[in-house]
């Protein structure tokens, strides 16, 4: 239901090795507190949760949030580096044709 | 992602109606507009659809005709648009409920077929039950456009409050 | 969206109270308007310059200056004939029509007049926090219609207010009962206003409040029971018809008959003056009086309250409590009616006239400050379009639960239609010309097809405020339009209560009218089709088939005009068993060119 670019499986593979204790995986999540809206989460497992649904990566775990699953349906997680920042992006290529939306709707 | 999916269900007609309504609220309380509403305009439509979807697949899952047409396209026995139904034994049923209802002319008349056709329904519920443990999908898809006649039927005579005579 | 890091799993950051929000809840009623926030856990109640939380929806003009609510009282002796009453009620007939109020020189129109006390009481709310206030979260009555609900919102835009949500009051109100007393269960929430009339049966399950059925008539409200009383007392004491007064003293005697219905729920008969046209009139007022002459209408919201409850599907003994809101349910007629009916559990210990503005100030602080809550309420009344032969076809029906998409596909009538009309409408009745029309568009530029065969896709949107915004698309040619519902159209107050009423027991009516206008355009359809057919009918047809098939269209089409569903009926079996030969000499035709089309089986 999501997949990882070389780019992003690799980063993973070595923040998980550094991180300096070993780890379950890595969790995705989706934050909703406040008024920020809606933003992804990415941490560290320590213990793993049964609600969270497994997918197995290329050497390590992924946890997916049970409220984070539908938000995630069909995206790419990427692993981006330029000369001022670095870190993960979803981007979600099906986005217009899945839920029908794209332009058309009004708010 | 078909609605069975959404809500953690087993594909089995026979589906527990809480379990059903805690996940759709646990669901919601994470995707409705209202938890965006200070959100970029993009990800309040995003948050609109999906708390839409939900709202269309837990409806889908409360009614037992539609529960039972998804379940049955989710084993790939669904029915196709130009697809007619033919079964006279059925219809001639449903039909005679029909004239036994234009004839009515009182309450108590109503109250007793309205109970009638509630009886029905569930005996062809239960049925429809066993068909889809059974697997026997054809039988399962036959009785559903059953089912949804006596409800419309149903629902016609509740809702025709004069009475013809 | 930034880019993200991997985080330590660390759990509970909390929102420090001086980083909230504060987001106002404004229950912006017929006659009177409530504002409240929450701070600190508690919903406080905002107060007007004068210290009252209660302020009129009244609007004066004097000159150049604009006075609101209690200024007026406070502030003005006489001239007091301009004032601007019951405003909301307009935007149910038309809420741009601009009209000449009270003494103001130029012409306004209701969301301009509403507007004027948003920017006061926004200014209350501003004096009395003693900051900028920009949000708010506004109660409309369930039961009003999408373009309404759509007015409110820019009324209280135009004076920057960013109104977060649109919650309906009784939802409104049972939110302030649940959250305050952790109540689960099902609930009945009647709320008799000063304008309008909502019920709504709603649901509470951890902290979700779901919304099953909802009714009202937004013509309904605590100021026709004052008109009702003031009828009969014009009828005993003054000998007229109310409606034969002057303006002037229409107003006078509503306000004397409010305020002796109020006196009359602590004693059961009254002696008052009453000075009218410079006379004084000795009144000698029983509770007896008032109740016979306002009894009907409390006996119609019963009734509704009924029709909805059956609605929700639920049975009365499923219900856990009837919650009483608006100022009009201290009416202990109206309490012993209501217990007659239902053997209910009364909540009214939240007062009556804050409770919905106290629900608002919740939800609104939820919305800013994150909440384990959720409101989901009901479109109120159906959302569809116009098909042919003058039907409404319903997209989304009434009570479904929203934010809603639903989509639905509509085809062309006659031979290479090559546009579509969108015409969108709201209301339960089969016919078109008994709803209410919410706009229309044309969808054009659609390739000439045999009818039947373009697939235009219509959507509708309900969003959470319960704004609609509408979509078609030419499946084919991916041609499309959208239009979000505005107001464009008039209809007389009469006619939608005339509609709200018939809904209710019109419906077998509805049924002949749909058998017959169904009849006329399977006819029409026919006739079309054969006409589209003329050179294949006089290649394959023999001359005596052929005049035959001709003299019953003829006559087909009479029977059209005359509007006789039997005759159509009659004519069409016959045009069809005459026209058999030829269709399946032409089908095998076609299908000797393998192109067999889907609507030839209508043939």
């Amino acid at each position: 239901m999501i997949t990882l670019t070389l780019e992003a499986e690799n980063q993973i593979v070595r923040l998980l090795k550094e991180r300096g204790k070993p780890s379950e995986g890595i969790k995705i999540g989706i934050k909703t507190k406040g008024c920020s809206g809606l933003s992804y989460t990415i941490e560290y497992v320590d213990k793993i949760e049964e609600s969270c649904e497994k997918i197995k990566a290329n050497g390590f775990d992924i946890y997916i949030d049970p409220k984070a699953t539908l938000f995630l349906i069909g995206t790419k997680m990427d692993y981006v580096e330029d000369d001022l920042q670095s870190g993960f992006q979803f981007t979600n290529p099906n986005e217009k044709g899945r839920c029908g939306c794209g332009e058309s709707f009004h708010v | 992602m078909d609605s069975f999916k959404l809500f953690n269900l087993n594909y089995d007609f026979s589906i527990n109606l809480s379990k059903l309504e805690d996940e759709y609220y646990a669901l919601q309380k994470v995707l409705h507009p209202d938890k965006f509403i200070s959100s970029t305009e993009k990800e309040l439509l995003y948050a609109q659809i999906h708390a839409s979807n939900l709202n269309n697949a837990y409806n889908t899952l409360v009614n037992q005709v539609s529960r039972s047409n998804e379940l049955l396209k989710c084993k790939g026995e669904q029915s196709k648009e130009s697809e007619t139904f033919n079964d006279l034994e059925v219809l001639t049923e449903v039909l005679d409920l029909q004239e036994v209802a234009e004839n009515i002319n009182c309450q108590k008349q109503k109250d007793n077929l309205i109970n009638e056709i509630n009886q029905t329904i569930k005996e062809n519920v239960e049925k429809l039950n066993n068909y889809f443990i059974e697997e026997q999908l054809l039988d399962a898809k036959k009785l559903t456009v059953k089912i949804s006649y006596l409800e419309k039927l149903l629902k016609d005579i509740k809702n025709n409050v004069t009475f013809t005579n | 969206m930034s880019l993200l890091q991997i985080e330590e799993p660390i759990k509970g950051e909390q929102t420090t109270e001086s980083e909230k929000k504060f987001c106002v809840g404004i229950d912006f009623g017929t006659t009177n308007c409530v504002c409240s926030v929450k701070i600190d856990g508690n919903v406080i109640m905002i107060t007007d310059e004068f210290g009252e939380v209660i302020i009129p929806s009244v609007v004066l003009f004097r000159d150049s200056d604009v006075f609101v609510g209690n200024q007026i009282k406070k502030n003005i002796k006489n001239g007091l004939d301009n004032r601007i009453f019951s405003i909301k009620r307009e935007f149910v007939e038309n809420p741009e029509a601009k009209k000449n109020y009270g003494n103001y020189k130029q012409k306004l129109s209701p969301i301009e007049v509403s507007s004027l006390i948003f920017k006061y009481l926004k200014n209350c709310c501003e004096s009395f926090l003693g900051k900028e206030i920009s949000k708010c979260v506004v109660t409309v009555p369930a039961y009003f219609d999408e373009r309404s609900r759509f007015a409110i919102k820019q009324s209280a835009s135009l004076v920057g207010f960013e109104v977060l949500r649109l919650v309906n009051e009784p939802t409104s109100a049972a939110y302030a009962y649940g959250l305050e007393r952790k109540t689960r269960g099902n609930y009945f929430v009647y709320d008799l206003g000063g304008g309008t009339f909502d019920v709504s049966i709603l649901k509470l399950t951890d902290g979700v409040f779901k919304v099953l059925s909802t009714g009202g008539d937004p013509f309904l409200g605590g100021d026709d029971l004052d008109e009702l009383f003031a009828n009969k007392i014009a009828a005993d004491f003054l000998n007229l018809r109310f409606k034969d007064l002057s303006k002037n003293n229409k107003v006078i005697l509503v306000r004397k008959a409010k305020l002796l219905k109020e006196k009359l729920q602590k004693e059961t008969v009254l002696k008052e003056f009453l000075e009218i046209d410079k006379k004084q009139i000795n009144l000698e007022i029983t509770e007896k009086a008032l109740n016979t002459s306002i009894s009907e209408i409390l006996d119609k919201t019963i009734l509704i309250s009924t029709v909805v409850l059956e609605e929700s599907g639920l049975k009365e003994n499923e219900l856990d409590g009837f919650i009483l809101v608006g100022g009009s349910t201290r009416l202990k007629i109206l309490l012993s009616k209501i217990q007659e009916r239902f053997q209910l559990k009364i909540f009214s210990d939240i007062d009556p006239d804050l409770v919905v503005s106290k629900g608002a100030a919740l939800h609104a602080d939820g919305l800013v400050n994150g909440t384990e809550n959720l409101l989901l309420d009901v479109t109120p009344l159906s959302l569809g379009i116009e098909t042919a032969g003058g039907l409404m076809e319903k997209i989304i029906h009434r009570n479904t639960t929203i934010p809603i998409v639903k989509e639905q596909e509509f085809t062309t009538y006659e031979e290479a239609q090559t546009a579509i009309k969108i015409h969108i409408l709201q209301g339960e009745r089969e016919m078109v010309k008994y709803n209410r029309t919410l706009g229309e568009f044309v969808l054009d530029g659609i390739e000439p097809k045999p009818p039947g065969i373009p697939r235009i896709n219509v959507r509708f949107m309900v969003d959470a405020n319960g704004l609609l915004s509408v979509s078609a698309t030419d499946k084919s040619s991916a041609i499309q339009k959208e239009l979000e519902v505005k107001t464009t159209f008039n209809l007389e107050i009469e006619q939608m209560r005339t509609m709200i009423e018939e809904s209710i027991k019109n419906s077998s009516l509805d049924m002949q009218e749909r058998l017959l206008e169904e009849s006329k355009i399977d006819a029409t359809r026919f006739i079309n089709e054969l006409q589209s057919m003329d050179s294949d009918l006089k290649e394959i047809c023999s001359t005596e088939e052929l005049n035959k098939i001709n003299s019953y269209i003829q006559l087909l089409s009479k029977e059209i005009q005359k509007d006789n569903r039997e005759g159509i009926l009659d004519f069409l079996k016959k045009l069809d068993v005459a026209t058999q030969s030829f269709s399946e000499k032409r089908v095998k035709q076609k299908i000797k060119s393998a192109l067999i089309g889907k609507n030839y089986d209508k043939l």
